[in-house]
């Protein structure tokens, strides 16, 4: 392997961003679908698409780095992202259980990358 | 809340997703981001297919529960990957990966609540 693990994280780490944003767009595309006037509709389908494939891409390359039961599970960040996002979306402050639940994952995660 | 057949469905569909994120991983090890044999490459395909047949378990099992349960439910994914890493990609069941992933399942579950 070129680098170590933390560079695989590192990319893991960025791909469920790009899924998250992915599929909001994705949700956002679905909410505009008008069979008369589909251009909403395309504007928000195909970057969700492409973001969906670029983060697929990454999460392969991202194998490279380590063994795959210490990457794969880093796919959990994509739960913080999701609850981050709603968070920020919807103005509403993080539960508590959230957060101690985000806490949790993350200590698990340090865990694995060390 | 849930129904029982949820449990089998989640447990099939993150067992053949698991196997499909071990043909993955033997795809990502031949890739050369400068060449296109990684479209030819077998592991890669079965990857997305068993990855594409597992997804289609998670819809079905979105239809007998809540998305707050289900969605923890397929993070038992991380135990069948220690064990399928370690019989088919060769790599060691540690302490602190045993640790970790229980460590992240809690989390997950705990942001459920």
């Amino acid at each position: 392997m070129m680098k170590g693990v933390k560079t695989g994280i590192l990319i893991i780490v960025i791909s469920t961003f790009l899924i998250t944003i992915a599929q909001i767009f994705l949700k956002k595309s679905m909410n505009l679908f008008d069979v008369n006037n589909l251009l909403p509709f395309i504007y928000f389908v195909v970057p969700g698409l492409a973001l969906y494939a670029i983060s697929a891409l990454l999460m392969i390359i991202s194998l490279k780095y380590g063994d795959l039961s210490i990457l794969y599970p880093i796919y959990a960040t994509s739960y913080i992202w999701v609850a981050i996002l709603s968070s920020v979306l919807f103005s509403e402050s993080l539960a508590l259980t959230k957060m101690f639940g985000i806490g949790i994952i993350i200590t698990g995660i340090i865990l694995l990358a060390k | 809340m849930i129904q029982y057949w949820v449990f089998i469905t989640i447990g099939i569909g993150t067992i053949i997703g698991s196997f499909g994120a071990v043909f993955l991983k033997k795809a990502s090890d031949a890739l050369n981001i400068l060449s296109w044999d990684i479209i030819k490459n077998r592991n890669l395909i079965y990857g997305i297919l068993l990855y594409g047949i597992s997804s289609v378990f998670y819809i079905i099992s979105l239809k007998g529960g809540d998305l707050s349960i289900i969605y923890p439910l397929v993070s038992i994914s991380y135990v069948w990957i220690l064990i399928l890493s370690k019989y088919y990609l060769n790599e060691n069941i540690t302490t602190k990966k045993i640790i970790g992933v229980m460590l992240i399942i809690l989390g997950i579950v705990v942001m459920s609540l």
